[in-house]
């Protein structure tokens, strides 16, 4: 197997066995990653792909200096994450305007393992499965998260109070243990 | 951000689960957006381009060779020879009437008059007499440094030369093949037989004649007609060819000035004119595009398509020059041209279309003025005007709806046409230019900077572009 750097100046020129290497070589993390948003597998590997191919469309761009190589792959996938989030209808309007230390000092996933994160993500509705990612697993705060789905905040917070809700006997069971 | 920016900064060492789609599955989609959205291009062979530039450029050089029209100096030269191969042959044949030279040797006369210039330089490797030395010296003084035999020269060392063949005619007389131990060669026998016969016949001539053959231009007799070549004459075969009328050609000064003026082009403007053929390749400063037309097939090819320049100089450092290239390119940085969102009828499915432009195409044509700022290198600064007859457009197109999106992307070839208005029909650029001339050939590059815009859709879009360009001097 190559290293990262040969595969990547591959990929500067188009080679496609080298793609098709830094694809499965990434592959694992990229749908644990696109799955924290999507619980369709076909949304999953939708927007896994289209991240990727902004990827190999741009790898020219990429530049050693400012990070990880996979943290630049890392990003740009979940850009189209959210770019296909974006673009679908949304399916609530409501708004709350509490308080959000709450969510903030809590987090469910910090010690969880991928499988029981998944399978508290399952019990949500796309949406709130989505901001509930991006505020628990990404770390994003609730003005980003506004920003990049395109949301207002108050919409945001609702959100994180449903899958709060929803998680109740998750959350429940974590403080007890 | 919190924890330490968690979502800008993630490693690759954690233990992923394994995905319910297999990567296969994954990676069979993948490839099929790939190969729409970035096919895989065949490899440039470099080797053959290069092999085969230089097969056209040999072909062309052996083609413009033989059909270019000779120069009148050539056709003197080659007329001037001709005269003087009869003129010996003549010599020849009068020789062999008179002298008891063998036939044999004679026989041979005619290919001495043609191989005397090998024969000459064989001769002139092996070791050489003292006797042929003095010769040899006592020519040089008698000829200038042009190579130009005057005649009392001529007919002093004539008388010299024949006095002392007769002296080694005594001494060596029995040993024409060997001399000093050492074989000589055919050649140089046949000449040195010659070079015997000729001393004999001056030798046993009467007085009255003696004088005459000795004194006087023999055999050949230059005329106001005659016109030789004395750029052929050579110190050191003076030697040889005195015996056979070469030294007796008299060059007049109105021969000379005839020479001149028949070497004299035809018309005084024409005079300081240069002919050229110019390949130029325009070199984006961004892009990767170059080779690549509509269904992304490969146009290398095109470079070798030359174009004509030509050149008038105005005393010894300046010069205008005229270039027409029949193909050329230009290259944008990618500017976008169009941008379309269309939301299909049944409302949920957006169609993103984002066109932009690549690069055009098209004959070139400008004036340009040059300097020699260095020996052999100079600078020009001119005004072009680009012909864009036809533009490359990248066309990327997203279809997105509440479930999915599909990317879609393509290279469009569009001739150019006043109502799509992506592209003027024309572009006019500044030139500027370097070149280092070695021979015939002059290596240069250059800038060119727009003056107008290369489309209406935006306000001034005036990329720079590069340029490489080789030009082969015919005239």
């Amino acid at each position: 197997m190559n290293s990262l750097s040969e595969i990547i100046a591959e990929c500067k020129r188009n080679n496609r066995k080298s793609q098709e290497e830094l694809y499965r070589q990434f592959y694992p993390a990229l749908f644990a990653l696109c799955k924290k948003f999507f619980a369709d597998e076909h949304e999953i590997q939708t927007a896994l792909n289209n991240g990727m191919m902004k990827v190999f469309k741009n790898v020219n761009q990429y530049d050693v200096k400012k990070g990880e190589f996979f943290n630049w792959v890392y990003t740009i996938v979940r850009n189209s994450c959210l770019t296909l989030l974006r673009n679908k209808k949304p399916e609530h309007h409501l708004e709350l305007n509490e308080e959000t230390e709450y969510l903030i000092s809590y987090d469910p996933f910090e010690t969880a393992e991928w499988d029981e994160i998944f399978s508290r993500l399952n019990r949500l509705p796309p949406a709130t499965r989505a901001i509930c990612s991006l505020y628990y697993l990404e770390n994003f705060t609730v003005k980003e998260i506004s920003q990049e789905m395109n949301v207002k905040e108050g919409t945001v917070k609702w959100h994180l109070n449903e899958s709060r809700n929803r998680l109740r006997d998750g959350f429940t069971k974590n403080k007890e243990i | 951000m919190k924890k330490g920016r968690k979502h800008i900064n993630q490693k690759l060492n954690e233990s992923y689960p394994k995905p319910e789609v297999p990567a296969d599955a994954s990676w069979a989609m993948m490839n099929e957006m790939l190969n729409a959205g970035m096919p895989t291009k065949n490899p440039i062979n470099w080797s053959k381009f290069f092999l085969l530039t230089i097969a056209c450029m040999l072909i062309g050089g052996l083609a413009a060779y033989y059909f270019w029209p000779k120069t009148t100096s050539d056709n003197l030269r080659k007329k001037t020879v001709n005269r003087n191969v009869e003129q010996q042959n003549s010599a020849g044949k009068n020789v062999k009437n008179r002298s008891n030279t063998s036939a044999d040797s004679l026989g041979h006369y005619q290919d001495t008059v043609f191989n005397l210039k090998e024969d000459l330089e064989e001769i002139n490797k092996k070791p050489i007499s003292s006797e042929r030395d003095a010769n040899h010296l006592s020519l040089q003084d008698n000829t200038d440094k042009t190579g130009l035999a005057t005649p009392a020269g001529s007919n002093e060392s004539t008388t010299i030369l024949a006095k002392k063949n007769k002296k080694r005619n005594r001494i060596d007389h029995s040993s024409t093949s060997e001399r000093n131990g050492e074989k000589v060669d055919k050649s140089e026998k046949r000449v040195y037989q010659t070079t015997q016969s000729e001393s004999e016949q001056i030798l046993t001539k009467p007085d009255s004649q003696k004088s005459e053959a000795t004194t006087k231009p023999r055999a050949v007799r230059a005329t106001q007609n005659d016109i030789f070549d004395v750029e052929l004459l050579k110190n050191r075969s003076v030697n040889f060819k005195n015996l056979l009328s070469y030294p007796r050609i008299r060059v007049t000064p109105d021969a000379r000035n005839q020479k001149a003026q028949l070497n004299k082009p035809p018309g005084s403007l024409l005079r300081n004119t240069g002919i050229a053929l110019q390949w130029q390749s325009a070199i984006p400063f961004s892009g990767t595009n170059y080779f690549l037309k509509s269904g992304d097939n490969n146009s290398a090819y095109q470079l070798l398509i030359p174009g004509l320049s030509i050149s008038q100089s105005f005393g010894q450092k300046s010069a205008v020059r005229f270039t027409f290239l029949p193909y050329g390119q230009y290259f944008t940085k990618d500017i976008l041209v169009s941008n379309t969102n269309t939301e299909q009828a049944d409302s949920s499915t957006i169609v993103t279309n984002q066109t932009s432009l690549v690069k055009t195409r098209g004959w070139n044509a400008g004036v340009s003025y040059e300097r020699v700022v260095l020996k052999n290198f100079e600078i020009a600064a001119g005004i072009f005007i680009h012909k864009q007859g036809h533009s490359l457009l990248s066309s990327e197109t997203v279809t997105a709806n509440d479930s999915t999106s599909s990317f879609q992307s393509e290279l469009i070839n569009r001739k150019y046409a006043a109502t799509d208005g992506y592209t003027n029909q024309y572009l006019f650029t500044a030139s500027l230019e370097a070149f280092y001339t070695y021979r015939k050939i002059q290596f240069g590059t250059g800038v060119f900077i727009p003056l107008t815009s290369m489309t209406p859709i935006i306000t001034n879009v005036r990329p720079l572009n590069g340029k490489l360009f080789i030009r082969w001097r015919l005239k």
